[in-house]
């Protein structure tokens, strides 16, 4: 297997709710991310999927060190990161870069495309004006803009095209990983396909490592070789996209895929949409135990008490011991 | 049968201070009692516009609407009094929009809004409409429904309000439901409660639906027949079965295969190249012809017009029987 790039091990992140003016206290917690581990391995693309609110961006930003995690370690490049004090990241900062869903959060409206890509390149390199020049327009040509574009400003660039401004910025100092937080979900569809083409041939050309967020099944198994299912801050399971798509293994995944809608109007009636009961609960107040169980068909008792460990199979990681036992896949020690 | 709605070439210009602003050109819809017809599209190529000018709800100082024919079953609707056609809003024909928000008052309680439908349409006393309004909830799969009456907006998640919403569209039992996008801002897992809800729903009182959406396995889910919609004209126009099975516009067929499904992996989507045009720049040929690998000379010159294959099936390409034509060698030789 390719080398380690980038991991989280055993991370949670819980943001602090407070209450009162003058001697905030804690009164509640939000458990947006509980004890995740990730690993990116380099040329590898991971998908992260999951409702609203189960905790897929905090766990990119926590990747990143963009955000402080409550307990746990990140890992990059073989060092362990966890506790780098911002001047030391800024290092690593241009080997680690995003990109957002909202494709006007990557353009300043006040600044024009070329300047907006040149951006990182002065903040981590001496160039000289004319090389420069030379990078931002290699770097629009990369995501199919013609240097013309340079000149441009962000309100004259369809979503679309403001989607590669952000890409080429990402790509500007050369970065080894990529969070890509729902970077196609705010675009037409027809558009989507540009930039998800897009996404993989750079990863081709480049040998380049993504997590891509997405709440978009289709979008991640086109773009990624493995995925991880988050629901309620945990990853509930985790494989390669075909075994996980073909055959989910955790209650959670199987409803999520049952509800995705097919794209052939035989099978679609064939299969219907399944329904899933109930709401997602809070992340204030997650269920005991597991945290899927009020909404899950398998549960029994046990599922009520303590919350199952992500347990590893030969080539999955499924956090339910029903799933496991019905699967009745020997558990590898 | 007469069709339950039936909008016959529908044109929406706007006014704005650089001239009008064509931004629907020719839109025919029809859907008939019991069925449901998707309005698919692209940002901007008028779905929305079409719904609201169907509705009657542009505002008719900026706005000009023209059809040849807007009928609600036996109802002129080009014909009748500003007033009688509000009074079916609500009533005879209902609507739900992306956002939720757009129909509730943050400021008042559930049960105050949807008791209020009844008491306006149906004249109906205050407690007879809040038990209708309770087995409305609860039919829309709200838990203790009795006490979410007394609940804001705000205190409901986006799922539980579009859920409020459809339930208050519901009410007085519309012949027709116009859905705009009314799953695009929620989880899949919702939008399968949503969806589902309104299938329950029409096949208990034979309602038409007509459901605007951009995701085509919606479409597959979802639809009897189905209109795509380009830069303001429907450029195709057939039974789901059909389009899904022998898309006979480019576009139509070029969107089918730059989809990302789950069951396509593998596949290197097949992007449409550039963008659609704005209703301010539309070409003056094919609307599609710019970013169509089959375009002629003709397309990038002449419009072409509505043409009927079909009853009910209908497409706008000069070269769509060539095109057919040539697909079904391709598939043979690849068979
Ligand atoms: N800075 C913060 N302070 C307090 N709570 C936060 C903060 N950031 C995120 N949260 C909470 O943490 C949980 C996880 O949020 P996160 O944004 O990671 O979810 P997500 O999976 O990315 O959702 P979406 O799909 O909507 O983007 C949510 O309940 C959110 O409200
Ligand atoms: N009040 C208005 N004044 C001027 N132009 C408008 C107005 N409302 C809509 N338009 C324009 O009309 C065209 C069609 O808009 P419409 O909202 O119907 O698109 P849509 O297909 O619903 O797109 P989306 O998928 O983004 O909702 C757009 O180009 C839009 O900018
Ligand atoms: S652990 Fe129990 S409740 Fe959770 S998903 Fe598995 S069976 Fe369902
Ligand atoms: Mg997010
Ligand atoms: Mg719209």
């Amino acid at each position: 297997m390719a080398e380690l790039l980038a991991q989280l091990i055993d991370v949670s992140v819980h943001f602090p709710v407070r209450d009162g003016l003058l001697l905030p206290r804690e009164v509640a917690r939000v458990r947006a991310v509980e004890r995740v581990s990730l690993a990116i391995h380099k040329g590898e693309a991971l998908g992260l999927v999951g409702e609203s609110g189960s905790g897929k961006s905090t766990t990119g930003r926590a990747l990143l060190r963009l955000q402080d995690v409550t307990t746990g370690r990140v890992q990059f490049a073989g060092e362990d990161i966890t506790h780098w004090p911002r001047q030391k990241l800024q290092a690593i900062r241009r080997r680690m870069t995003v990109v957002f869903q909202d494709p006007e959060a990557s353009c300043n409206p006040r600044m024009r495309i070329g300047d907006a890509v040149a951006e990182p390149l002065r903040v981590h390199e001496r160039l000289t004006h004319a090389e420069l020049q030379r990078r931002v327009g290699a770097l629009l040509d990369q995501v199919g803009l013609d240097t013309s574009f340079a000149l441009r400003w962000p309100h004259e660039l369809s979503g679309g095209q403001r989607q590669r401004v952000g890409i080429a910025r990402a790509l500007a100092t050369d970065p080894e990983l990529i969070v890509l937080d729902e970077p196609i979900s705010a675009l037409d569809v027809s558009i989507q396909a540009q930039v998800l083409n897009l996404l993989d041939d750079l990863r081709k050309q480049r040998g380049l490592s993504y997590l891509f967020i997405a709440h978009d099944l289709g979008a991640v198994a086109h773009l990624c070789d493995r995925v991880a299912v988050m629901y309620l801050g945990r990853v509930v399971e985790q494989g390669q996209v075909g075994d996980v798509i073909d055959a989910p293994l955790h209650p959670y995944t199987q409803a999520l895929l049952r509800s995705v809608p097919l794209h052939d109007p035989i099978a679609a009636r064939a299969r219907g949409l399944q329904v899933l009961d109930g709401e997602i609960p809070s992340p204030l107040a997650p269920p005991s135990g597991c945290a899927f169980h009020p909404r899950c068909r398998s549960a029994i008792p046990q599922c009520r008490q303590s919350p199952p460990e992500l347990a590893a199979l030969p080539t999955r990681q499924v956090a339910c011991p029903i799933a496991i036992r019905a699967a009745q896949l020997p558990i590898a020690s | 049968m007469t069709p339950a709605l039936q909008v016959e070439s529908l044109a929406v210009t706007f006014a704005s201070d650089r001239g009008p602003i064509a931004a629907v050109e020719d839109v025919s819809l029809r859907v008939a009692q019991g069925r449901t017809l998707c309005v698919v599209g692209e940002s901007g190529s008028g779905k929305s516009v079409s719904i609201l000018a169907t509705m009657g709800l542009l505002d008719p100082r900026r706005a000009t609407v023209r059809a040849t024919a807007l009928r609600l079953g036996d109802i002129d609707l080009l014909n009748l009094p500003a007033d009688q056609r509000r009074a079916l809003n609500g009533d005879r024909v209902a609507m739900v929009f992306q956002d939720p928000m757009t129909s509730l008052n943050p400021y008042l309680r559930i049960g105050t809004q949807l008791t209020e439908v009844l008491e306006v349409h149906r004249k109906m006393p205050r407690a007879l409409a809040a038990t209708h309004a309770i087995a409305m909830l609860h039919a829309v799969g709200i838990s203790a429904p009795t006490q979410r009456m007394r609940a804001y907006p705000h205190e409901l998640s986006g799922g539980m309000r579009q859920r409020v919403v459809l339930a208050m569209a519901l009410l007085c039992q519309p012949d027709v439901l116009l859905a705009d996008e009314p799953t695009t801002a929620l989880d899949v897992t919702i939008q399968a409660q949503v969806l589902q809800l309104i299938r329950d729903q029409q096949a208990q009182t034979g309602m038409a639906v007509v459901l605007v959406t951009h995701d085509m396995g919606v479409v597959a889910h979802m639809a009897d027949d189905v209109a795509v919609l380009y830069a303001g004209l429907v450029v195709e126009r057939a039974s789901v079965g059909d389009l899904f099975a022998a898309p006979r516009h480019p576009y139509t067929r070029a969107l089918l295969a730059s989809i990302p499904a789950t069951e396509s992996r593998g596949h290197r989507l097949q992007a449409i190249a550039g963008t659609p045009p704005s209703p301010a720049a539309r070409p003056p040929g094919c609307v599609f012809a710019p970013r169509c690998a089959s375009a002629q000379a003709l397309c990038l010159t002449t419009r072409p017009p509505e043409e009927t294959l079909a009853a009910d099936r209908t497409v706008r390409c000069f070269r769509h029987a060539e095109l057919a034509e040539l697909a079904e060698l391709a598939e043979r030789a690849d068979g």
